[in-house]
């Protein structure tokens, strides 16, 4: 039976090597994704819940669901994409190396969030303003990406068109992913909402157009709405 | 700190598929050592049928018709370079004595078009998404856009390598103009498909 | 159109798949369902392992065919070379034969694979008929790579740029590779 398999996620963050090399040559994949899947859900939905402590109540389940829902939509989206971009640049792998890659560098990029929690909780529990956790959150994702990264150059390899293979990845990852955390919104709710929504149905400009308004928010430029 | 070896993956700097179980994309990007011209049409027209289904992911915006409408004019715009601008090269770089014969330069066509086809079909899952959920009519405009182009370039890309390399084993002067006659085929390309997408397809604003 | 519209195009292709991934995956009936179940929201993600073993049951008459015809390729690239003599129309049929035997145990295995049960006793045999299918399946994918190879070899040969010695180890490479599953294939 496929199951959970814990003595991979040693495997994960020690050897990613192994792990990449075993995708690409197809050996017992089935189990690699499950125990990548079960990952993946865990460890998005320890560190959705942490970031749901700064309001706290049904933030916390609400955001423990979302995260992982995201990441693993957005890896969903992105298979095909990565195959093709796999393909076109020298890489001619199937879609069950793709997919199993991506699933095991989102594994990867969870253990991470998960050891990085513990450090996010203490930075709402020492009052951290909203925009500082917003960006300390997004520094865990970026520390969490490129762990996953390297899994993925490891497959990629010194060859020919492994650059551009791994920007495209990036590119399109970074794209969707911010996408579907987006249409997933909110995770913490504006510090003016009395009542945080389940989802956010009104127009706000964009993944990118908020980060930027954190960023400047954190370094003290103040903006007029 | 992990210790083991990067797993080593050779390719070529033409970015010719090497050995791999991804038998699909392999036959559909790979050259073939006896060239058919039955063989290579059939391999651009995948190209051409993978890009439409991008097109339809454009189209997704909109919704009914303009589905149909879209995934008719990204293939069809690369299909009016195919008509318009093959034929002219073929008859330019015999005129340079390139050492590039009609099945050749068929072949190198071909497999641009397939590659630019095969990753506008994987792009298709994401452009679909931000079609559907992008806030604003630019931001999906830039996204869709960012796909074509991306395609574009890399069939260019492919198809100016494939070219260099054929008329590698000629003088000097053959190759110079060889190069000079990729970039003008280059550029014609860019603004030619280039303009049809940018006034035929809806997203960008075209008509409908 | 929008992103329920999409959720609900998801939704009904992940329920597809998971008919499939539930009637094609040999397993208990529990873990069929439970991945079935997992199918239905994950299917870009769980479907391709889940339907793996049944793809690649389907992929054998393909490489049998594969081999059988790079084998009629090999018998015409050897002609006019030195090993025209060893690589000749007989030796190809009888090469195919055995692939062909080959390919009928793995078509049997797969028959005896698609019984369901629920003891452990059957999730053993299970186990055991997949470990069998996986050997016969990947010596079938490495003949067709080594035929593919002997291809070019024999080109090369032609040419003068490889020694016969070379082109006739590959031979006797593929030979033991099948002599080596006639054991069990002829019990």
């Amino acid at each position: 039976m496929i199951g959970f398999d814990a003595s991979l996620l040693g495997a994960l963050l020690r050897e990613p090597g192994e792990v990449s090399r075993r995708c690409v040559d197809e050996r017992d994949l089935a189990p690699l994704a499950a125990t990548s899947l079960g990952t993946i859900a865990c460890g998005c939905a320890v560190f959705g819940a942490v970031v749901g402590c700064f309001r706290g109540g049904t933030q916390i389940p609400f955001a423990a669901l979302k995260m992982p829902v995201a990441r693993l939509a957005a890896l969903a989206i992105c298979g095909p994409a990565f195959h093709a971009l796999a393909a076109v640049f020298g890489r001619p792998w199937s879609l069950r190396t793709v997919v199993a890659l991506g699933l095991a560098a989102g594994a990867r990029a969870s253990l991470v969030l998960l050891a990085l929690a513990p450090v996010l909780w203490l930075v709402i529990d020492r009052n951290g303003r909203y925009d500082a956790v917003k960006v300390c959150a997004a520094l865990a994702y970026a520390f969490a990406g490129l762990a996953a990264l390297w899994l993925v150059l490891r497959a990629l390899g010194r060859g020919s068109g492994s650059t551009i293979t791994a920007a495209g990845f990036v590119a399109v990852f970074l794209a969707v992913g911010g996408q579907t955390a987006w249409i997933l919104r909110p995770y913490i709710g504006e510090p003016s909402d009395a009542v945080v929504p389940l989802f956010v149905s009104r127009q706000e400009g964009g993944v990118a157009d908020a980060l930027a308004r954190s960023a400047r928010a954190v370094v003290g430029v103040s903006e007029r709405r | 700190m992990d210790a083991d070896a990067a797993a080593e993956i050779p390719s070529t700097a033409t970015f010719e598929p090497v050995e791999g179980d991804g038998v699909g994309a392999h036959r559909l990007l790979a050259h073939d050592p006896s060239p058919a011209w039955q063989a290579e049409a059939l391999r651009a027209a995948r190209g051409l049928g993978l890009a439409a289904i991008f097109g339809a992911a454009l189209g997704l915006r909109e919704g009914g018709v303009a589905i149909v409408h879209h995934a008719a004019v990204v293939p069809a715009a690369i299909g009016a370079l195919l008509g318009l601008g093959v034929p002219a090269l073929h008859i330019l770089l015999a005129l340079t004595a390139a050492p590039i014969g009609a099945l050749d330069l068929g072949g190198m066509c071909a497999r641009a078009i397939a590659a630019m086809g095969m990753l506008l079909a994987g792009l298709s899952a994401p452009i679909a998404l931000l079609m559907v959920t992008a806030e604003s009519p630019a931001s999906a405009a830039a996204a869709g856009g960012a796909g074509l182009v991306a395609a574009g370039a890399l069939a260019l890309r492919r198809f100016w390598v494939e070219l260099s390399d054929a008329a590698s084993g000629a003088d000097a002067r053959t190759r110079a103009l060889t190069s000079m006659l990729a970039i003008g085929f280059s550029g014609f390309a860019v603004l030619l498909v280039g303009r049809i997408w940018w006034n035929v397809l809806a997203l960008v604003g075209g008509a409908s | 159109m929008n992103l329920r519209d999409l959720v609900i195009v998801h939704g009904l292709i992940g329920a597809a798949c998971a008919v499939a991934v539930y009637r094609q995956t040999t397993s208990t009936r529990r873990a069929r369902l439970a991945s079935a179940l997992v199918t239905v929201p994950l299917w870009p993600l769980w479907a391709p392992f889940a339907l793996a073993s049944r793809e690649r049951s389907n992929q054998s008459p393909a490489v049998a065919a594969r081999i059988e015809a790079l084998l009629r390729v090999v018998v015409e690239a050897a002609q006019g070379t030195s090993l025209e003599t060893v690589l000749t129309r007989s030796a190809a049929r009888h090469l195919g034969a055995q692939v062909r035997r080959v390919a009928a145990r793995l078509a049997a295995i797969d028959e005896l694979s698609s019984g369901t049960g629920t003891t452990a006793r059957h999730a053993d045999a299970h186990a055991r008929l997949a470990a069998l299918r996986a050997r016969h399946a990947d010596a079938l994918h490495e003949i067709a790579e080594l035929l593919d190879a002997l291809t070019t070899q024999l080109g090369l040969l032609r040419l003068g740029e490889l020694p016969p010695d070379a082109v006739a180890e590959t031979i006797a490479e593929i030979r033991s590779r099948l002599d080596a599953l006639e054991p069990v294939s002829g019990a």
